[in-house]
């Protein structure tokens, strides 16, 4: 599995475990959303929503920080 | 409260990484950096894919077929956004009608043939979501249709 390209399968070397603690909702939500997404696994389901999210929620910091540095080219100098 | 344990398989470099991240945002477990992520990311779906709720009506309005004839047509309306049955070469005239046309009625121009009016709805919706961010404007300046071939 790629970093950047999140796939809903557990690639064939994906032989490291991490366990995971969960509440009934969070199984049950995640039961759903593996399902709906036609991933068959709550684990590879997991996998895949975190490196999705990962990848989501760095683009939106790296967004950010442009529009900071864009902010910061036509202000150069803001009023204090 | 019940909890229940089972296990993610991980490649060494998703290991290695998801380790990181749990460690820079403060998780005591990397399991735990996991479950807020994946919930994290069902959160961020459910935001982003939460359609534009548009009210249709059945009316008339006008739209530019294939030939470049300006026609008006018979069909469901949720200004500005229109859709007829049929498809920008012609319009249905049977039972069981299989095509469905958007139309953006601004401009009377297709955006899309689809398989289904429920399909049609459903990028009407997302269409409109651009139409709001661009304060109105036609979210694209390209003439051709937004969808060049219709779904089988």
């Amino acid at each position: 599995m790629s970093f950047w390209k999140p796939e809903p399968t557990y690639p064939p070397d994906a032989t490291y475990t991490v366990t995971i603690k969960a509440t009934d909702g969070q199984r049950h939500r995640w039961e759903r959303a593996a399902e709906r997404y036609g991933i068959k696994s709550r684990g590879a389901f997991i996998a895949w929503a975190a490196d999705s999210a990962s990848l989501i929620l760095d683009a939106k910091e790296r967004a950010d920080e442009d529009r900071r540095f864009e902010m910061r080219l036509w202000n150069p100098h803001p009023k204090k | 409260m019940k909890v229940a344990t089972f296990t993610v398989r991980a490649t060494a470099v998703q290991s290695a990484r998801w380790k990181q991240a749990a460690e820079a945002e403060g998780f005591p477990s990397t399991g735990g950096w996991l479950a807020a992520a994946a919930d994290a990311y069902l959160k961020i779906r459910a935001r982003a894919g939460l359609p534009v709720p548009l009210a249709w009506r059945k009316g008339l309005f006008r739209v530019e077929m294939e030939g470049g004839e300006l026609v008006t047509v018979r069909g469901h309306l949720s200004p500005p956004f229109g859709v007829f049955a049929g498809t920008p070469a012609e319009l249905a005239r049977y039972p069981g009608r299989k095509r469905f046309t958007l139309v953006y009625t601004h401009s009377t121009r297709v955006l899309g043939t689809l398989a289904s009016f429920a399909h049609c709805k459903v990028l009407a919706s997302e269409l409109a979501r651009l139409l709001y961010r661009g304060e109105g404007a036609e979210p694209s300046g390209n003439p051709a249709p937004v969808l060049q071939n219709p779904p089988a």
